[in-house]
């Protein structure tokens, strides 16, 4: 009888020891960081002209800790201009169930909303001039809806940018103007800038157009002396269109040029005044970071632009014998020479 | 202690037992003590860390908004001064925006309180959009030389914002020329504070000196203009001290462990809070070990005199046992030792016995050699005298056949 009794009280105290050190073991060691959760960012993109946005995302969630292929992967769609494969990608992005879908421009958030409904994934846009009045959102302070994101101003900021093109060369009397009536951007934007042109002093031709050729059409018709400047007022089809034909037409003309992305100053264009899209991208990113670290996007406001970005290039100002007025050459974020 | 003691008076097993008995129970109770005060206190600084931390964030996160918004100010001082001396103040005004995102908006207005000129980066003002500030406190503060810095508001796209007016002049006690009035957009100031990461529920909000909320990682929560004024930090914190640390209930209903450090010069603060449950989940954790390593210790330790119990009781049977055998032995011996006595008694009989049948066997072989001795006397005579009647017999026999031969021819002659 001891005998048994002693060999199961040593199975028992060897039981709690093994136990024990079993559990001692598990509290010392640092436990192993919980499966590392990857993130699958949809994103798409009207055109290659905002491709520093995207980056400018990119870069942001690369600054907020999210690394591409350790914790973060990304799917990219670029419609390259054209609507119906906007629509395809949009569609096509929604079916990979992304966590989230990142898009910038208006047509591209426009495709990304209707494939979204009813999905629940969370879309931040960006590039968007006017959401509420494009419809993409409720208000500013509540979307009540999937969609958030970072507006570019760009109906705000139009008549600064007619202000700065005066400013530029103040013997600007007549500035033509493209524009798309039913554009959520550009239509809006050149209401504000026929608003503002008065007050500015000067006449603006605003052009209306349904597609990109239009436009090539107007500029090859057009003779010097007729306009005093080309501004683009906020529309992709356009913007498209003016970097394609109108850069080089504007130096033929020797008029300047107003854009709104500093591509387009690198490539010709006299001058541009927008959003800075790589750090709109950037703050696009912390509301991304926002929504994955779980606040709806409904409870997180539509932003504006931290900062807007003044270029001129000086190479263009030569070519059409232009002198830019040290005023505004102090206040350009990048002089191109 | 007689009880422990043998008959002898020296300390027997019962006494040894008494001692590992009691050395167990010591180390039990020391162990048990040693273990709730380390866990106790290990579970306890480890909370302690956890909101140290909370502490050393809400304080990183208070002066990194306290320096962003005083170099800012400073700026904007060097500002007023730039726009006193020089002539082309449009130049410093645009270069200043340019410099500085956060400032959206710059107004210089004249001592009549008339705005005359209006400056931002992205707006286009026309002069019908110049407005009087006369009947306005901070016209009247900066007039009087003052810096007045607002409560912060919010634009109609939802941006927190706060207005600053300030004198324009040369000197510090020269009379103004000017009002320079700033609008200074806040979210620049927020964003790396609200992304602080502190734990998985940590959050960072920001209130005024009024307790409203004015930034938070939810900033509908913000629009919503909600006052944290009940919550235990914000008081502290609105009278400039560090709040450091108590467990309360969110306006969510959530229990948090929240603290507080002041952002002295705006009478602002920075709250942090993280559920409580996260904070306590480490000392939890400890508290579980040190109660199952406690629970384990008991147990180990009752087995422990479970066993002595049992060893004892199993010394007692063998001690009862030994006694049991040693008293058999006893009797055996004395049993051996009557038999040996008995059996030696028996011997000598024998012996003696032997020694008598030896004698009368020697008595007897002597009477028997003497017999035979006679015997054989007797013998040698019997056969001498049988010898000689055989021979005797054998003579009548051939005595008698000569008679016979003798007798049959007289018979015959008849």
């Amino acid at each position: 009888m001891p005998k048994k009794l002693l060999i199961a009280l040593g199975i028992i105290i060897i039981m709690i020891i093994f136990s024990g050190i079993v559990w001692w073991q598990k509290f010392l060691i640092k436990k192993p960081a919980e499966k590392l959760k990857i993130y699958h960012i949809g994103l798409l993109q009207m055109s290659s002209p905002v491709n520093e946005n995207i980056k400018g995302f990119k870069m942001g969630m690369e600054e907020l800790g999210y690394k591409e292929g350790v914790n973060i992967r990304y799917t990219y769609r670029n419609a390259e201009g054209d609507l119906k494969k906007l629509e395809q990608y949009a569609q096509e992005l929604v079916s990979l169930k992304p966590d989230l879908i990142f898009v910038n421009t208006s047509p591209a958030t426009a495709a990304i909303k209707k494939a979204t409904e009813g999905t629940g994934i969370p879309v931040v846009f960006s590039m968007v001039a006017d959401p509420v009045r494009a419809g993409f959102v409720a208000s500013i302070k509540s979307s009540g809806n999937n969609l958030t994101g970072t507006s570019c101003a760009y109906i705000d900021i139009a008549p600064k940018r007619l202000a700065l093109l005066k400013e530029i060369n103040p013997a600007i009397k007549k500035v033509l103007i493209f524009y798309r009536p039913e554009d959520l951007s550009g239509g809006p934007a050149t209401e504000e800038i026929l608003k503002a042109a008065p007050g500015i002093g000067v006449e603006v031709v605003a052009v209306p157009i349904s597609k990109k050729e239009d436009i090539k059409n107007y500029l090859d018709k057009l003779k010097p002396g007729e306009i005093d400047a080309i501004m683009d007022p906020a529309d992709a089809m356009v913007n498209s269109a003016l970097t394609e034909w109108g850069i080089e037409k504007a130096k033929e003309l020797k008029v300047p040029l107003m854009m709104l992305g500093r591509l387009e100053c690198e490539k010709g264009a006299l001058a541009c005044f927008g959003v800075d899209y790589v750090d709109l991208g950037k703050q696009s990113a912390l509301i991304a970071n926002q929504i994955l670290r779980g606040i709806a996007p409904s409870d997180i406001p539509i932003e504006m632009p931290r900062k807007f970005f003044f270029a001129i290039n000086l190479k263009t100002a030569k070519a059409i014998g232009l002198e830019i007025p040290e005023r505004v050459l102090s206040k350009a974020d990048l002089i191109i020479e | 202690m007689v009880l422990f003691r043998d008959e002898k008076g020296i300390p027997g097993i019962n006494f040894l037992y008494l001692i590992i008995g009691l050395v167990i129970l010591g180390l039990m109770v020391i162990n048990i003590g040693v273990n709730l005060i380390w866990l106790g206190v290990f579970a306890e600084k480890l909370k302690e860390r956890a909101i140290n931390y909370e502490i050393a964030e809400a304080k990183r996160g208070a002066e990194s908004i306290e320096k962003f918004i005083e170099v800012e100010i400073n700026d904007i001082k060097k500002l007023s001064q730039d726009i006193a001396t020089v002539k082309d103040s449009e130049f410093f005004i645009e270069r200043f925006l340019k410099e500085h995102p956060a400032i959206k908006e710059i107004s210089i207005i004249n001592l009549d309180g008339l705005e005359e000129k209006r400056y931002s980066r992205e707006r286009y003002f026309t002069k019908k959009e110049l407005r009087d500030f006369s009947f306005l406190e901070e016209f009247e503060k900066a007039k009087k030389g003052e810096v007045f810095i607002s409560k912060v508001d919010f634009t109609e796209k939802g941006e927190p914002f706060i207005k600053i007016s300030l004198p324009i002049r040369k000197l510090e006690n020269e009379k103004p020329q000017a009002i320079l009035r700033i609008i200074f957009h806040l979210r620049g100031a927020w964003e790396h504070v609200l992304e602080m990461k502190i734990g998985k529920t940590g959050r960072v909000s920001v209130i005024d000196d009024k307790g409203m909320l004015i930034a938070d990682p939810q900033p509908s929560r913000v629009l919503k203009k909600i006052n944290l004024l009940t919550l235990p930090p914000t008081k502290t914190l609105i009278k400039g001290e560090v709040f450091e640390g108590a467990k309360y209930f969110n306006e969510k209903g959530i229990e948090v462990f929240g603290v507080g450090a002041p952002i002295k010069n705006l009478r602002w603060g920075v709250i942090v809070e993280q559920d409580a449950a996260e904070v306590e989940a480490l000392a939890k954790e400890v508290a579980i070990f040190a109660t199952a390593f406690l629970i384990a210790t008991i147990i180990v330790i009752g087995l422990l005199i479970l066993l002595l119990f049992t060893l004892r009781r199993a010394d007692q049977d063998l001690i009862k046992k030994s006694l049991a055998l040693e008293k058999r032995t006893q009797e055996l011996e004395e049993a051996k030792a009557s038999l040996e006595i008995k059996v030696k008694a028996r011997t000598k009989e024998l012996e003696e016995l032997t020694k008598s049948l030896d004698e009368q066997v020697k008595e007897k072989t002597k009477e028997l050699q003497k017999k035979l001795e006679e015997l054989e006397k007797f013998h040698k005579v019997a056969i001498g005298r049988e010898l000689k009647m055989i021979e005797l017999k054998k003579e009548i026999k051939r005595l008698k056949e000569e008679l016979e031969k003798l007798k049959p021819r007289t018979k015959t002659s008849e």
